[in-house]
């Protein structure tokens, strides 16, 4: 790859990702690949795994389109250079913070929603000005071939890519020096990516995954409560980065919720689920055969079918799960919901700060101090009370993890201030030298008082936390 | 492991919680503010013995940068802990969104020698205020500041939470096994490298401060004494071994005539006609990093200065003509009291030198004429610029300080350190009712439902704005 990453680089150093006008043109570009490949990317999504039309009208083109919109809308002010605050030094200096592109940057997407998780990122990456090579999954493969056949049909070919690869290519695309890599999948591939751009000290933002808890107080609408888990389990059959991953409750919630949670299936997906044309299917073999291997802990009070040939399993809620069964070990990625009983919501935060932090914490309870609790006392990357998965619906919300579950954030502004080096900038006269004299040698203490008035920052009386 | 036993008594001290209330915060920073008040001498005394920091230098840059840090930090603090709510869509009107700023736990700041007392405590300081603990490794090189750091810090801060390591190169790589939550170090590239590769095994965010050969270009239209004073000043300024420090001067052939005599001039004003008798010129911290610097002299020819004094770690603030691409001194960062001057043809050629290289720290331009300080400014890539001055933009808390490519990633000082050590959260509280707003989004999938969902999700896009 290091022809296509020379030619990427060459475009760069020309400057022409660098107005406004060339990056709205892309971003609007992006616009028209989405309107006008719909049809081609719901029948790929169809393909690759069963998404049903409407999840992917909604999780892969709207929610791209939104992130559009929003970018196009703020760019101009995004962009400007931001002036600070100055000391008395340099009262008439101009100072302020560029916003520079950092230059051919790496985009890898994963599978399991591989439009919008590749191109979510792309928006920020072209609107701060950056050249990008793209990497689709390749498990996803209809998906990846319609990116690598059309993407590029409508964005600048001197300074957009799209890399087709496997894991050996990739890590052979890894060798070449980028600028900025942008890694979503799972934790120890993160690793890797980490430790080859640590060669180049290229810096990495990571969107990994983990397992994420979902408490259920014993204060709440047990209806409504198990509506929104549902819905965040199954979307996508589970495979959501930011879906509930187990249910910690007391033993009393978990024969209400039991039943709330079969009628909220049933009343989704039908009395037979795999009948339904809106619930999507998993992936692969290799991961239909791992996901199917969980279900042999505790047993499925909900569902627990499965087919091998359509790689269907059913929404499933497990039950007598064991901290130590398999299921708990990994992230489950797929249609399987275990529950897991805590005396109190101190044993749930216990339970929860003995482990991995997650990519997202959830939390129902009526009772806000509940659910304050929760949040102060666990760390995660991002956290929803009373509902799943709508956080990342903001995109005014920095969307990304914390120790196991990634670093670096992203989503709306935040995409575009990943994408950018904030550069800054001193803008000093060439004459008023009198100003400069205090500093030079010969140094003399009594001059110190003056150089320290015109750039200390004094202690101001004492401000209270609202 | 021989920290293991430490940082997990900082990891269980962190747990606790007893670093999150903005009370235990302030009193660890005014804390720090008594030790710089209270240990001021010692760091004067220490600093002087590790490298004959000239003590106006030491309070400046080692005293006074920090408390401005300690002070802005103080300052503002309740502003920057608070919750930032964010701006919602339809449907969320009446949930609440923000970015809670969350510590990421134990953190470990690696410091290097050049400036020993500020380059570990301004992280610190950001650390502490955005509710971590720390793991300090001040730098082995500057032995008697490393040793003043270890005694009486920890008399100061909560030994809970934060302490400082003393540890040679073999010691930090096992450090380094443990699991830390975020790391930030200043140091060289090569070693940056290091830090990073041990941080992916634990998926550890990094900050790193690393250095390069800053460029100073200067143009025919420009203030010569002006600019020689401006240019010595920070070549020249703790021996030259600044991170920021301008280290080679592009210039054309005639300016390169015309600075010469000025920057004579600026030398003798600044140290007298023998630097080596100055109170106010430092010297090389060590025995190595004196040879190394000292065979960079073989490059271009010596204009100005050149002398060196092994004994004492002298190197003369020298200035060097004619010197090529190819030569010693164009090979790493100088880091000493060398200022090497390769002549070009003009800005082009300029800007063409510097986007070859890795790019650097800080990049310098001095002119006149606007235009070509913006010139430069927009078509070379570094971490942070100066127009007309060396140095000074790093005073100024309100401007990110961070490297690009070779020299760092990451960005720190004033909010930027807090932010730095702080993750955000982005939270979201929704209310346990209203489920009718939820309902449009949960199968059977009809078409309507997902018009609706569009309507109320979905951001449109407004009339064009224009780049002001």
């Amino acid at each position: 790859h290091a022809g296509l990453v020379s030619h990427l680089r060459a475009a760069w150093l020309s400057g022409k990702t660098r107005p406004m006008e060339y990056r709205v043109a892309q971003l609007e570009a992006l616009g028209r690949f989405l309107d006008e490949k719909k049809e081609d990317i719901l029948e790929a999504t169809a393909s690759d795994m069963g998404k049903p039309p409407f999840e992917v009208e909604l999780s892969e083109i709207s929610i791209c389109r939104s992130e559009l919109n929003h970018t196009l809308n703020n760019l101009g002010t995004w962009m400007k250079d931001e002036h600070v605050e100055k000391t008395w030094a340099t009262q008439l200096d101009s100072a302020f913070i560029r916003k520079d592109p950092y230059g051919v940057v790496l985009i890898i997407g994963p599978w399991n929603y591989p439009i919008n998780l590749l191109l979510v990122p792309l928006i920020g990456a072209i609107a701060a000005g950056n050249c990008v090579v793209m990497k689709p999954s390749e498990i996803s493969r209809n998906v990846e071939r319609l990116v690598a056949e059309t993407l590029p049909r409508y964005l600048d070919q001197d300074c957009f890519a799209v890399v087709t690869a496997g894991a050996e290519q990739t890590t052979s695309l890894l060798e070449n020096k980028f600028d900025y890599i942008f890694f979503t999948g799972s934790p120890s591939v993160g690793r890797i990516i980490m430790t080859a751009a640590a060669k180049h000290l290229t810096p990495v933002t990571l969107e990994l995954g983990g397992k994420n808890p979902c408490y259920v107080s014993d204060t709440c609408d047990v209806p409504n409560v198990a509506r929104r888990v549902a819905w965040g389990r199954f979307f996508n059959a589970g495979q959501t980065c930011i879906a509930p991953d187990y249910v910690l409750c007391s033993a009393e919630m978990q024969e209400k919720l039991l039943p709330a949670l079969r009628e909220a299936i049933t009343e989704f997906y039908g009395p037979n689920p795999q009948e339904s044309p809106d619930f999507a299917r998993i992936v692969g073999d290799k991961q239909f055969q791992r996901v199917q291997a969980l279900l042999r802990n505790g047993h499925a009070a909900i569902g627990g079918q499965t087919d091998a040939e359509t790689r269907y399993i059913a929404p499933t809620v497990l039950v007598d799960v064991q901290q130590d069964d398999p299921v708990m070990q990994e992230e489950i990625f797929g249609p399987i919901l275990p529950i897991l009983t805590v005396a109190s919501v101190d044993d749930a935060i216990a339970f929860i700060n003995a482990r991995e932090r997650p990519l997202a914490l959830y939390v129902f309870s009526s009772c806000k101090k509940v659910v304050n609790q929760v949040l102060e006392r666990t760390s995660s990357g991002g956290f929803c009370a009373n509902d799943t998965i709508m956080h990342m619906t903001l995109t005014t919300l920095p969307f990304g993890g914390i120790g196991q579950s990634g670093l670096g954030r992203y989503h709306g502004r935040s995409s575009f201030e990943t994408f950018s080096h904030p550069r800054s900038a001193l803008l000093r006269g060439a004459g008023r030298e009198a100003l400069n004299a205090p500093r030079y040698p010969p140094y003399d203490p009594r001059r110190l008082p003056l150089l320290r008035a015109a750039t200390e920052t004094k202690r101001r009386t004492a401000c209270t936390l609202l | 492991n021989p920290y293991a036993g430490l940082v997990s008594h900082l990891r269980a001290a962190w747990l606790s919680g007893k670093t999150r209330p903005m009370e235990y915060r302030v009193a660890q920073l005014e804390a720090l503010g008594r030790f710089l008040d209270e240990k001021k001498e010692d760091i004067l005394e220490a600093t002087a013995l590790d490298m004959g920091k000239p003590s106006f230098e030491a309070y400046f840059s080692e005293i006074l940068l920090c408390k401005n840090e300690l002070n802005d930090t103080l300052n503002n603090l309740c502003h920057w802990m608070k919750d930032e709510h964010v701006d919602k869509n339809l449907v969320m009107q009446l949930d609440s969104a923000f970015i809670r700023k969350d510590p990421y736990g134990v953190v470990l700041i690696i410091a290097p020698w050049n400036y020993p007392i500020h380059l570990f405590l301004v992280p610190l300081i950001g650390a502490i205020a955005a509710g971590n603990c720390v793991v300090v490794k001040p730098s082995e090189i500057t032995k008697n500041t490393e040793r003043l750091v270890a005694e009486t810090l920890s008399c100061y801060l909560d030994n809970d939470c934060f302490a400082v390591v003393t540890a040679g190169v073999q010691e930090t790589t096992r450090l380094l096994e443990n699991k830390f939550d975020y790391i930030f170090f200043t140091g060289s590239p090569s070693v940056g490298r290091i830090i990073m590769t041990a941080a992916a095994k634990h998926l550890t965010p990094v900050t790193l401060e690393l250095g390069g050969k800053n460029p100073c270009y200067v143009s025919d239209t420009c203030d010569v004494p002006n600019v020689a004073r401006r240019v010595a000043w920070g070549r020249f300024f703790n021996a030259g071994q600044t991170c920021i420090a301008p280290d080679y001067v592009l210039c054309s052939v005639e300016m390169q005539d015309k600075l010469m005599p000025a920057l004579r001039e600026a030398i003798t004003e600044f140290f007298g006609s023998n630097p080596k008798e100055s109170p106010d010129f430092a010297r090389i911290v060590g025995d190595k990093q004196f040879q190394r610097i000292r065979a960079l002299l073989c490059s271009g020819r010596v204009a100005i200065g050149g002398q060196t004094d092994e004994k004492e770690r002298y190197i003369a603030p020298t200035v060097l003509a004619d010197v090529r691409p190819s030569d010693p001194a164009m090979q790493e960062e100088i880091f000493g009291p060398i200022l090497p001057i390769v002549v070009v043809s003009n800005m082009d050629e300029a800007i063409d030198f510097i986007n070859a290289r890795p790019r650097p720290l800080a990049i310098y331009a001095f002119s006149c004429d606007s235009k070509v300080v913006n010139q430069v400014l927009e078509r070379t890539s570094s971490g942070g610029f100066c127009g007309n001055d060396t140095l000074m933009h790093v005073t100024l808390t309100s401007l990110p300080f961070g490297g690009i490519g070779n020299s760092g990633l990451g960005k720190y000082h004033g909010k930027f350190t807090f932010d730095t050590f702080s993750h955000h959260r982005g939270c979201l509280h929704r209310t346990m009712g209203l489920e009718a707003l939820n309902t449009p989004r949960y199968p059977p999938y009809t078409q309507q439902k997902l018009g609706l969902l569009t309507a109320a999700f979905e951001i449109k896009r407004k009339g064009m704005c224009t780049l002001l």
